[in-house]
């Protein structure tokens, strides 16, 4: 097996939100672009290990210029945790930059603007380019990123 | 990374998206859609900051 060199971490504190001040929760900002357009100010993501896939919100997608109407109809997305859902995966991957640390990920926009969060990172983003240390107990997370391939 | 409380900062906000300052003490403009919060930033002059959507209760939300 071979060692994947890790880039100096960096300590990122949970975040308490309105209601339930007490659960606070793994946010980070990002800074996201497709194409010529980049989004003016860096945007708060969840980072969910739970989540298969990483997903935009569908105002975050159009503010980029994605026009989802040339996607098509949402597609059915079967059941989550959440319920049923419909989505359009986007064709192309977004630039993102994750504290100086750059990527193209794949999102998939979900039929949903209720959504609570503008972008969700999950298990096909984030994960497969860092290490991350989740240490709740402490009120902070840890990431440490790929250096082979970042 | 400095230690942030969002409860507090967003606390007046139920929906729609905001913009939370650079030194995250403050939401410096809002906005019912995304669209318009972007025109009021950039009537503002492009102020530095991070966007977020405003929610009532964020502890519904489970994974995908």
């Amino acid at each position: 097996m071979s060692i994947v060199e890790l880039a100096p971490l960096i300590k990122v504190w949970y975040k308490p939100l309105p209601k339930f001040p007490k659960i606070p929760w793994p946010i980070i900002d990002i800074k996201l672009a497709y194409k010529n357009k980049t989004l003016p100010q860096p945007v708060f993501s969840l980072v969910d290990s739970g989540a298969n896939f990483s997903i935009l919100h569908i105002e975050i997608a159009e503010a980029l210029g994605l026009d989802l109407k040339k996607l098509g109809g949402p597609k059915p997305g079967g059941t989550s945790v959440s319920g049923f859902y419909k989505f359009w995966e986007l064709p192309e991957p977004l630039d993102i930059n994750i504290y100086g640390f750059s990527f193209n990920f794949k999102f998939t926009v979900i039929d949903n603007p209720g959504l609570i969060w503008p972008c969700i990172l999950g298990e096909n983003t984030i994960f497969e380019v860092a290490r991350l240390d989740f240490r709740k107990f402490k009120g902070f997370f840890e990431i440490l990123f790929r250096q082979d391939i970042n | 990374m400095k230690q942030t409380n969002l409860a507090m900062i967003l606390k007046n906000y139920t929906s729609g998206w905001v913009s939370i300052s650079k030194d995250y003490k403050k939401v410096i403009a809002s906005g019912r859609t995304l669209k318009s919060l972007l025109q009021k930033l950039e009537k503002m002059g492009k102020p530095g900051g991070y966007l977020m959507k405003a929610a009532k209760d964020y502890s519904g939300y489970v994974g995908v």
